[in-house]
């Protein structure tokens, strides 16, 4: 009998840890699983329970009715991830790939001649100089096979390198396997436990003045911010940090020869969305500091892009766009850039019906 | 077709499988547990435990455990070879299986060191890129006192690889200590325990003791600490001072509590190791704090290089000479930098004067002030130790005796510095009554969990790995 139990104990251990060590079990077990994240990133970060939200999901608008023949793809980030096809109606099919997986594996697409072939570059305003950088940017120019698609819209299709026998032992032995995420999941991020982490934030703010490294609060105590993107010591990530000229025109430089490369495979048109940094609309003078206004630079000096921008928008509206204990905006941040995308894209919709009429 | 997608970000740094992680508590080690006690047989357990400590070893760079057991093959056949050679042959054999030692652990450790100062000298060398393997310091020590033991004959040649090979590779003491000696763990694995509370129930204490060392003391002064010797010219002076005790109360916190973790691991498995730490705050003369301090090192160097140098029967420069030469080393052992050759040849010379004072017979002084004497030396001595480099180091002295108040750029929370100095002192005089001890047979598990419960609330979790496993 008590040989039973220990047999019992030692394979629920041994499944525990099979679990924990295997990314793919851990993704198919998610669904069933504790959220943490749709609590906030940053409350994830803090755990101090105030600032503990929910993640809202952004309405699709209505369905215009228009017949439309564009394609719409977007490379972008966790602010335009959410986001499927219904909230485009204007498109007639959607595609979307993070930044990430294009420079970690082989992406292609192939466009469509007969339809109108539309690819934004979203990009969070923290993000942008290590996007574009000289180094950098020529990883996230995929392949674009332009022809006539016989078949059903495919979108972008990824292949990923196959693992070296060495790299498959380290991914699953050693500590790249995200164990330490994955025991996060596992054990420490259901309700009950959260009480406990939570219990010890206050202490530790309360008794010695201290939340975790990654966030601050914002003075009016309504949100936390990003730290990345308050302090000076982050070059590429702060809204504070001086960019020079010659580092802007670089930048400028790099994109425009995507928006080249694009448009030369086979795109119809590159449109570019940045999404600003919270702390660079809220309180551009914070602490003292002085926005670097890379945004509105980058905004206003590009050439050859259409440019989709929110920065206006959300200056006016300051806090209400985004979430309290999350570095993203939330539904009335996000239904903003919907409808910036959405009345981009009827603009295309307009001009094609206008140009087919002519014809 | 779409990527498989993590739902969480991936990290890139690959760092061993430390004590204080939720992979060792909460997996590893009850997987230890369950299996070690599941299996039967004695060859069972030892086949059981290389495959964990393998495992464990894995967890920082999977390739090197191919070194590993190279040096294990090694030194397990040239030990047969030594057990069976006469005379010269012998000593031939025990001093080519040393060099080949000394040669694995210089060439990761040491060769970038020399070849950049013979740069300075003119002479060009390549420099390599490899990262070191962790512990090697360790296990290439550990090795050789097996291998000197078989010479010397005070310990018989193993016969059998598996127990070998678990004595080099048992994963509590693999990576930092304790280097054991072979007489104190092989004959322990000829046969290991049964499933035994009490053992478990020691262990226990042992590993939260040490976790609470290292979470609630250890890196709780991380954050006074590293601030300012990362960028000494920002603080005032009295940061200065503040960083420079804090480490060294950090650095014990920190090494003993990983000492404390890796016995409370073997005794949960009914293992014991060799104590590494007794009270060396305490301590009243340098030879003392070196008898208290990282014990199975210091026992290792007297051993194995001071007494056979000649120790201190030949004269007082003979004996100054081999204590300078023995802490030159030491501090070689600890990292390939001037600094830590420096941090050695201080505590040599304070050593030195130690003897040559105890010679003349000066008047004794008060125990007091002897102590105080003492760990002043040692502290100062840490700034070397802890510092990137001598350069670093001298600028801290430069901010301590310069800066005066004006801290440029440094925050310090002074609720913050308020905990360091409380958790400092209670440890003091924790260690000096031995009050863990007393409180804990007095209420056995239900102490231990307290102290796992404060571990949590006051330990800070986000720091980075044992300051030993670099070495």
């Amino acid at each position: 009998m008590k040989r039973g139990i220990h047999f019992i104990s030692l394979i629920l251990v041994v499944a525990a840890y099979i679990v924990v060590k295997s990314p793919a079990a851990i993704v198919a077990i998610k669904p069933f699983w504790f959220d943490l994240y749709a609590l906030g990133d940053l409350y994830r970060y803090s755990f101090l329970a105030e600032y503990k939200d929910t993640t809202q999901i952004c309405l699709p608008p209505p369905a215009s009715g228009k017949s439309s023949n564009l394609n719409l793809y977007i490379i972008g980030d966790s602010f335009a991830g959410p986001f499927e096809k219904a909230n485009f109606p204007n498109a007639k099919n959607y595609s979307f790939a993070n930044w990430n997986h294009i420079s970690q594996s082989t992406i292609r697409v192939h466009t469509d001649t007969n339809a109108f072939n539309i690819l934004i570059l979203q990009c969070s305003e923290k993000h942008m100089i290590m996007r574009l950088e000289k180094n950098t940017y020529k990883s996230f120019l995929f392949r674009v096979d332009h022809k006539t698609a016989k078949n059903p819209f495919q979108g972008f299709e990824y292949s990923t390198k196959a693992e070296t026998p060495l790299e498959s032992v380290t991914k699953y032995i050693g500590r790249q396997a995200v164990t330490d995420q994955n025991m996060g999941i596992l054990l420490f991020s259901n309700p009950a436990v959260l009480k406990i982490k939570e219990a010890k934030a206050e202490l530790n703010q309360s008794v010695f003045g201290k939340i975790a490294e990654e966030v601050e609060e914002y003075p009016t105590k309504k949100m936390l911010v990003q730290r990345m993107t308050t302090d000076l010591n982050f070059r590429y990530m702060s809204s504070f940090c001086p960019h020079p000229d010659t580092e802007l025109d670089s930048l400028i430089k790099n994109l425009e020869k995507m928006n080249h490369y694009y448009r030369k495979a086979g795109f119809d048109t590159v449109l570019l969305a940045i999404v600003p940094n919270p702390i660079s609309v809220i309180n551009p003078k914070y602490k003292g500091r002085t926005y670097n206004q890379l945004l509105p630079r980058i905004e206003r000096q590009v050439s050859g892009l259409g440019v989709i921008s929110v920065f206006d928008t959300f200056g006016v509206g300051k806090e209400k766009y985004f979430r309290k204990g999350d570095s993203h905006w939330n539904k009335t941040g996000a239904s903003v850039w919907q409808h910036a995308v959405n009345s981009k894209l009827n603009s295309f919709v307009d001009t094609r019906s206008s140009r087919n009429r002519n014809l | 077709m779409g990527l498989q997608e993590h739902p969480f970000p991936l990290s890139p740094f690959i760092c061993s499988m430390l004590f204080n992680s939720a992979e060792y508590i909460f997996l590893f080690l009850p997987l230890c547990i369950l299996l070690y006690y599941y299996l039967k047989s004695n060859t069972g357990k030892i086949i059981g435990l290389i495959l964990l400590s393998i495992y464990f070893y894995m967890v920082a760079y999977p390739a090197y455990i191919l070194v590993l057991f190279g040096l294990i093959v090694v030194d397990f056949l040239a030990a047969q070879i030594i057990h069976k050679c006469k005379g010269l042959q012998r000593k031939f054999w025990l001093i080519l299986a040393l060099s080949l030692n000394v040669l694995l652990l210089a060439g990761f450790k040491y060769y970038n060191f020399f070849s950049q100062n013979l740069g300075f000298m003119g002479i060009a060398l390549p420099k390599h890129a490899w990262i070191l393997p962790v512990g090697l310091s360790f296990h290439t020590f550990q090795s050789m006192s097996y291998l000197i033991e078989v010479y010397r004959k005070s310990f018989p040649v193993e016969k059998n690889i598996l127990q070998y090979s678990l004595y080099v590779l048992f994963f509590p003491q693999m990576v930092a200590g304790p280097i054991e000696r072979p007489q104190n763990l092989i004959h322990q694995f000829y046969s290991l325990p049964t499933f035994d509370t009490e053992n478990l129930k020691q262990g226990f204490f042992l590993f939260a003791r040490g976790l609470f060392m290292k979470v609630a003391v250890a890196d709780r002064l991380t954050l006074l600490v590293d601030p300012v010797f990362a960028s000494s010219e920002k603080a005032s002076s009295w940061q200065c001072l503040t960083a420079i005790v804090f480490f060294s109360i950090q650095i014990y916190a920190d090494f003993s509590g990983y000492s404390n973790m890796a016995l409370g691991s073997a005794r949960m498995l009914g293992i014991n190791l060799m104590v590494n730490f007794k009270q060396p705050y305490l301590a009243e003369s340098l030879s003392e704090f070196w008898r208290k301090w990282h014990i199975s090192l210091s026992t290792w160097f007297r051993d194995y290089l001071y007494f056979p140098l000649g120790g201190n029967r030949s004269g007082t420069g003979k004996t100054i000479f081999n204590i300078l030469i023995i802490f030159c080393m030491s501090g070689l052992w600890h990292g390939a930098g001037w600094n830590y050759i420096l941090w050695g040849l201080l505590h040599g010379i304070g050593l030195s004067m130690e003897t040559v004072s105890n010679r003349l017979k000066f008047p004794r002084i008060p125990s007091w002030i002897r102590l105080i004497r003492t760990q002043l030396w040692v502290v100062f001595c840490w700034v070397f130790f802890r510092a990137y480099n001598l350069d670093s180091a001298f600028g801290i002295f430069k901010s301590l005796f310069y800066n005066g108040n004006s801290a440029i750029n440094l925050e310090f929370s002074s609720s913050e510095i308020l905990y360091g100095f409380t958790i400092s002192f209670m440890i003091l005089i924790s260690e000096r009554f031995q009050i863990q001890e007393f409180i804990f047979r007095k209420f056995g598990w239900a102490f231990t969990l307290s102290i796992l419960v404060f571990s949590y609330f006051l330990g800070n979790f986000n720091s980075s790995t044992f300051i030993y496993f670099q070495f």
